[in-house]
């Protein structure tokens, strides 16, 4: 498969043997990026993402300034020395902003981390074990599903206290049960297939048929789902901060920085604009690619 | 028929029990005493806990918790006398639905048209236009649109007003804020089932007949279209409830979204609880109904291929 570009290219004169015309064949993942990497949006989002994610990773340590050492120019505007000014208590908005924006990216993939892979262990039993347990399995999945995930953030943060570790947790109560109905699925249509029944006639154990084999090919779509889980987590992070039932003080994230902002905002737009537009950039980012990738592994489904 | 909605009904049941006992035990386990502050003699703190009938074994506490709950009692407030869960529902949630209704409302027929739009439009400017919008649109959290919206039609242009206070004029910010993100959401959903349901033989079919295009694109297609739709309805009201913390807190308006943020940020436990358990009964029940509208419209999902 080839992208759309790469169709009408004129082949090397040398290799004009018409017996044997074909492109290289480099695998699936191989074509998945050719087609992901052609998706001008996609690769956008790819090249700003990192870009933010390297920013965050090495920018605290180049900052002159920490994220909650107080200076005595309070509510700077935005300028050379403070790219995003400074807020009530002269903290530098930058460097607190690259630490929201490490607090946001964790939460944002660890998360998803985590779920994926409860989803993939609990899905893929309940698929490939099938019958009675797998009703079971599916209907106690229904009950914690059913209740929305903010309740379950909220029950926790009354016991273990407003921080990123509670959020977390009350995201994983129920975040992964869409992945494991997802891999559930997937397996119940990939273990009939040709591959699954090779592998269990050369003796293949169950655990080596389920992550070995039905998993690999199942990968693609459950990476779909992934990528919009991310954006998702750090919503609902974000949003918990800013009404302020999320990360306590010192520590900021985005939706805390933008809490901080909110009383002020129209005296001092920039405290409210700059760590804003940071989660708005990180999201779209992380939406393009979701859009691409879901593209570029299933090409049938162009939108 | 019947029995499927059975079914689920029984399912609801099960799940709100479950709600109730987790939150139950869940707040229960929280270090300390709700009424332990700085200046409170240990005989007052007995006294308090005998009141409310916290000295009692655990056990007994949830039992007495469930029979209040089926006598149709949430609980009273442990930080404001007088107050109880019933009452701050009462007073609130009215509002909140009704934001939340006509948001949603707007949002499922903006979204609707917007959606089919972009499935019959042959300009892939428009297209390609309307997807870079919607994907903008999601990729605003609610906070910042609601922020935004007040910065602009309120402080700046002062056209609207930014607070609430009743007013028609002061329903439209709100109301924006509320609908823009399912406007996004329901128009790529029902792009891309049109798009799916464009493709089926029916759909040839009926052309073939030389049934009318727009029969066709009413009756067949975007019939069939809705039924994706029709299930993701119940998850997004609880989205919409979400979206009303924060909606209600920017803007001030008195519902039940509010009275949550007030509660957990006062740590009042009893209405957290209470209020917990009325939001997840409402989103069940969303739930609920939205699965069973889409049985009665889909014979598939009788037939149990679900």
């Amino acid at each position: 498969m080839l992208a759309k570009a790469d169709y009408f290219k004129p082949i090397d004169p040398a290799l004009q043997n018409a017996e044997f015309i074909a492109v290289p064949s480099g695998g699936f993942w191989r074509d998945v990026w050719d087609r992901f990497k052609v998706n001008k949006r996609a690769f956008v989002g790819l090249v700003v993402l990192t870009v933010i994610v390297l920013t965050a990773m090495i920018g605290p340590f180049v900052s002159p300034y920490a994220y909650d050492g107080m200076g005595t120019e309070i509510n700077a505007g935005m300028s050379l020395k403070h790219i995003f000014g400074t807020d009530a208590l002269g903290r530098d908005l930058f460097t607190r902003s690259l630490y929201g924006v490490r607090i946001s990216l964790m939460v944002g993939f660890l998360t998803t981390f985590i779920n994926m892979f409860l989803g993939v262990i609990y899905g893929g039993i309940a698929g490939y074990v099938g019958g009675r347990t797998d009703m079971l399995m599916m209907r106690i999945v229904d009950v914690i599903y059913a209740v929305p995930s903010l309740l379950y953030i909220i029950l926790l943060m009354l016991i273990f206290g407003a921080n990123v570790g509670s959020i977390m947790l009350g995201m994983c109560v129920s975040g992964w049960i869409g992945t494991s109905r997802m891999m559930r699925t997937q397996v119940i249509a990939l273990k009939e297939r040709e591959f699954a029944l090779a592998a269990y006639t050369e003796g293949a154990s169950a655990p080596r048929i389920l992550f070995r084999h039905i998993f690999t090919n199942a990968l693609g779509p459950l990476l779909v789902e992934a990528t919009m889980a991310i954006p998702q987590a750090i919503f609902q992070e974000a949003f918990l901060s800013f009404i302020g039932m999320g990360i306590s003080a010192p520590q900021a994230s985005l939706g805390t920085l933008a809490q901080d902002a909110r009383m002020y905002m129209t005296v001092y737009p920039n405290q409210m604009f700059c760590p804003v537009s940071v989660i708005c950039i990180i999201i779209f980012a992380l939406n393009f690619i979701s859009e691409g990738l879901s593209e570029a592994l299933d090409p049938t489904k162009r939108h | 028929m019947i029995k499927y909605i059975c079914k689920r009904l029984a399912m609801g049941i099960v799940t709100l029990f479950f709600l109730v006992t987790i939150t139950f035990f869940l707040t229960r386990l929280m270090p300390g005493s709700p009424f332990e502050t700085d200046n409170i003699s240990p005989a007052m703190l007995a006294s308090l806990e005998e009141h409310y009938g916290l000295d009692k074994p655990v056990e007994e506490q949830y039992v007495l918790y469930l029979k209040e709950l089926l006598h149709g009692s949430l609980g009273i407030s442990y930080k404001k006398s007088n107050v109880n869960v019933n009452d701050l529902i009462r007073d609130g949630f009215p509002i909140t639905l009704q934001l939340g209704l006509i948001s949603f409302g707007i949002a499922i027929v903006v979204g609707i048209v917007i959606g089919v739009w972009m499935s019959v439009t042959k300009s892939e400017a428009v297209k390609g236009w309307i997807l870079t919008a919607s994907t903008v649109f999601i990729s605003i959290p609610g906070f910042v649109l609601a922020i935004a919206l007040m910065l602009i039609f309120g402080a700046k242009l002062k056209i609207l007003p930014v607070l609430f206070d009743g007013s028609f004029k002061s329903y439209i910010l709100p109301i924006t804020a509320l609908a823009v993100y399912p406007i996004a959401e329901i128009s790529r959903l029902i792009h891309s089932s049109y798009d799916e349901a464009m493709n089926q033989d029916y759909v040839t079919m009926a052309r073939a007949k030389g049934i009318g295009k727009r029969r066709v694109m009413f009756l067949h297609v975007l019939k069939n279209a809705l039924l994706p739709f029709i299930t993701v309805c119940g998850p997004m009201l609880a989205f919409q409830i979400t979206g009303s913390f924060v909606v209600e807190s920017i803007f001030t308006i008195p519902g039940i979204g509010k009275e949550f943020v007030n509660s957990v940020n006062n740590r009042d436990y009893t209405v957290i609880m209470g209020l917990t358990i009325f939001v997840g009964a409402i989103i069940i029940l969303a739930n609920l109904l939205s699965d069973v509208i889409c049985a009665l419209v889909d014979p598939r999902i009788k037939l149990g291929k679900n």
